[in-house]
């Protein structure tokens, strides 16, 4: 007993990471080993509390499909949105998913008007962002403004912003699905039970969470996948699936139970205080073969090839700093995939037993939520002014969109309204040219049609002010809504 | 998250941040006492990123050690955050009660077990707390030592992202971060402590430093000045300089003479100029100066009174227990 607690019973142990860290002199990864080895004395805690945070902080599809007029078909659009915002700011990787979760978790509480739902997206990005980003990124209320073109005044925001913190009781740090990415990887890199799958994952460790992270962000898209798993399930299946295409040699079920493992140790135990925090599982054998198929191996083809604009840019811009990695990447996970889904010789990992020939991608959903408890009442309406902006939008303007279809006749038409970073376009546009370019005018099942009515839909939307340009084409091939 | 600010009774100012003022109050309905923390709203900003963190942060961390946070009031030009209410901070209960500023060690002792169990706490949650300092240290009469003011805290990422080094005022900074790192761990918490705990045993700051230089010799005088040989990688910081005043590092006894031993060695552990050097929380705590705080009476436990006949029970259930480890070993060897 005095023994393991004399004054130098820790010396070794810091002897011995001095030592890790003189042996590298470049200080940025030495302070990174250095960081990482402190961590390995918390990352059981962290992680419990990272489950913790997450049961509480869990959006409810039941309730947001109660929304009368956001569809879930409108998502994949604000969500490509947002992401393109983001990658402009340059902010942290966590932003995206974190206003994601704002956004979903404030769609489970209150009832969002069709016109405030960008609002309602930028805010929570502002939000995010506030929260995680150094105050340097923070966009001003003039660049929120700018950003959305003008369809918001100001105090809109502001008025937003409280609803959600209130709505939401200002539980803001949701843990991401790449803050789990990080955690299960740092976790297994620093495992010395399986000496060769660590140095494996190591020797690959960047490439895995590159594209691990693209996974993930690809999956916040696809509502009947990020509906049916919670972030640190995404997070494992992105590992997983990363691993899985890039040809890793790591046997996957192993791999699962491992991290399964975890949550059945002593020293995760030992953070457990309440039945609700007690997990047997991160993800089941059964839900992963069940998810592991061929459909779902097939939609991944389809959609890594082919993502949402807004990825397109972050990861495949003609100078961004992943695009060569990212190119070989893709090139190298289409692959594989091809070959499992075309066997020559049988697949390395054998997740495709099942085979069952499912033809919706995920399966076996039910038995994996960790739903909290749902209160299935009606959601109250957010009591923001009902006026978007006097430029855009009165009263009957408003009335006459949701009844009709028939939209020719709107003057100053909605459809700037995701229209992103810019389009000083509107102000130009004539009345009598409208474009059939706003959400509501496009139906869910538009949306997973490649081609749409050619006129006014590939629009090139320029901004003047700024140096942020881009090319926006909504419905070119909005292959990111899996039917 | 109902309250409203009529519900409470604003008394005396307590102190003033930089972007907070803290109000005595008292509950109308109860009677109870409470901080409030009131911040204004600016018109442009919307709520302030300090706050949301704040409020977040304290919301998900629930810990004897750390402040509760009670409601958050939200109206239209204002935020006010009803804490618990402490009676002094760390540097007016040194002032009050102790001797030119120094505490009783016995109330050291305290004091830095329940900071580094509230730090421990904030690292196991991935939160840095950033901005220790007595002030920020909040003291009840029972004793009780608490962490508040999460203005500057933040949740860690495992890469983490690089924060800004204008954290932590001056005199608790860390030397790593006084050199420009900008990817400071958990580690620098623990060097505020460390300083905080030089400070209550001598009633004095331990680097009064006045500008980030200056810090940087102050700590150098007494730890001595670090080079390539005993911090390797030093140069690479953007603010190391090659001609700084070469010092030989002091005896800690010499600042902290009324330290014993084990103290001094704690203190030692504590401060150690190279982050990854530098003692965690968790590992502080199981440091044998601590040993009669969390073990306190071992020897008396170990023997037992043995006119009590309760205590022989147990002696000979403990015997029994005894015996029956050892049986296998007989088996072994009849």
């Amino acid at each position: 007993m005095m023994f393991t607690n004399s004054p130098d019973a820790f010396h070794q142990v810091r002897l011995y990471q001095s030592a890790v860290k003189s042996a590298d002199f470049n200080l940025q990864s030495m302070e990174f080993k250095c960081h990482s080895t402190t961590i390995c004395d918390y990352q059981m805690e962290m992680l419990h509390h990272l489950f913790a945070m997450e049961t509480k902080t869990l959006p409810s599809l039941v309730l947001i499909e109660q929304q009368p007029e956001i569809k879930l078909g409108m998502r994949p659009l604000l969500l490509d949105f947002l992401m393109e915002v983001i990658t402009i700011l340059n902010l942290s990787k966590s932003t995206f998913p974190l206003t994601v979760n704002l956004i979903d978790r404030y769609c489970s509480t209150r009832i969002v008007k069709k016109q405030h739902y960008q609002l309602l997206g930028l805010t929570s990005l502002w939000i995010s962002c506030k929260n995680l980003d150094s105050k340097f990124k923070i966009p001003t209320l003039n660049d929120l403004r700018k950003i959305c073109v003008d369809s918001y005044y100001k105090e809109l925001f502001i008025e937003m912003e409280k609803h959600i913190l209130k709505s939401l009781e200002w539980l803001v740090n949701s843990p991401t699905f790449d803050s789990f990415i990080d955690l299960y990887l740092n976790i297994l890199i620093n495992n010395n039970s399986n000496p060769t799958v660590s140095a494996l994952i190591k020797k690959s460790n960047h490439r895995i969470k590159l594209l691990a992270t693209y996974f993930g962000e690809l999956f916040q898209f696809y509502p009947n996948i990020y509906f049916d798993y919670t972030s640190s399930q995404i997070a494992l299946i992105s590992i997983l699936v990363s691993i899985l295409t890039l040809k890793i040699p790591v046997n996957l079920i192993s791999l699962l139970n491992y991290y399964n493992d975890l949550l059945r140790t002593k020293e995760y135990k030992m953070n457990v205080t309440s039945p609700t925090e007690d997990f047997d599982e991160i993800l089941s054998v059964a839900s992963f073969q069940s998810l592991f198929n061929k459909s779902f191996f097939k939609n991944l083809v389809k959609i890594i090839d082919n993502p949402p604009k807004s990825l397109e840019i972050k990861y495949f811009g003609a100078n961004g700093k992943y695009t060569q990695l990212m190119k070989s990447l893709v090139q190298c996970a289409t692959e594989s995939l091809i070959n499992l889904l075309e066997p020559p010789v049988t697949p390395r990992v054998n997740t495709s037993n099942g085979t069952t020939n499912g033809s919706t991608v995920v399966t076996g959903g039910d038995a994996l939520k960790r739903n909290a408890t749902i209160i299935n009442t009606t959601l109250p309406l957010t009591p923001v002014s009902n006026s978007t902006s006097p430029k855009r939008f009165n009263s009957d303007q408003i009335f006459s969109d949701s009844n009709g279809g028939v939209k020719t006749n709107v003057i100053a038409d909605p459809n700037s309204l995701f229209s992103g970073v810019s389009s000083g376009s509107n102000a130009m546009n004539p009345p009598f040219a409208p474009k059939k370019r706003s959400f509501d005018s496009i139906k869910e099942s538009d949306i997973s049609i490649s081609e749409l009515t050619p006129a006014g839909i590939n629009t090139v939307v320029e901004d003047g002010s700024n140096d942020l340009k881009r090319t926006k084409s909504l419905c070119n091939k909005p292959v990111f809504f899996i039917p | 998250m109902t309250g409203s600010s009529s519900q409470f009774q604003q008394l005396e100012k307590l102190g003033e941040g930089t972007y907070a003022t803290v109000y005595k109050g008292r509950n109308r309905s109860t009677g109870a006492l409470v901080a409030l923390k009131e911040i204004n709203l600016d018109s442009e900003e919307g709520t302030p990123s300090t706050a949301i963190r704040e409020i977040s942060l304290m919301k998900e961390l629930d810990h004897e050690n750390i402040v509760t946070l009670y409601d958050v009031i939200h109206t239209e030009n204002k935020l006010t955050l009803v804490f618990e209410f402490m009676d002094k901070d760390l540097k007016r209960y040194m002032e009050v009660h102790g001797n030119q500023g120094a505490l009783d060690l016995k109330v050291v002792k305290s004091f830095m077990f329940q900071l580094l169990k509230g730090i421990m706490f904030c690292h196991d949650n991935r939160v840095l707390h950033r901005d220790l300092k007595p002030q920020n240290l909040l003291i009840n009469n029972k004793g009780e030592l608490k962490l508040g003011d999460f203005g500057l805290a933040r949740a860690f990422g495992i890469p983490f992202n690089t924060f800004s080094n204008e954290v932590v005022t001056l005199w608790y900074r860390a030397p790593d971060v006084l050199l420009g790192s900008r990817a400071y761990t958990t580690s620098i918490d623990i060097w505020s402590a460390g300083c905080i705990f030089a400070e209550m045993c001598t009633g004095k700051p331990l680097f009064p430093g006045t500008a980030n230089d200056d810090q940087l010799i102050k700590i150098f005088r007494l730890m001595g000045t670090p080079n390539e040989r005993t911090w390797p990688g030093i140069s690479q910081y953007a603010n190391y300089k090659s001609n700084w005043q070469i010092f030989v590092p002091q005896d800690l006894r010499l600042i902290v003479p009324n330290l014993d031993i084990m103290g001094l060695n704690l203190l030692q552990s504590l401060l150690q100029m190279r982050p990854e050097a530098r003692i965690t929380a968790r590992q502080a705590l199981q440091h044998p100066w601590f040993h009669e705080i969390t073990n306190p009476n071992p020897i008396v436990q170990q023997l037992g009174d043995p006119y009590q006949q309760q205590s022989q029970q147990q002696q000979q259930q403990q015997q029994q227990q005894h015996l029956q480890q050892q049986q296998p070993l007989e088996q072994q060897y009849p």
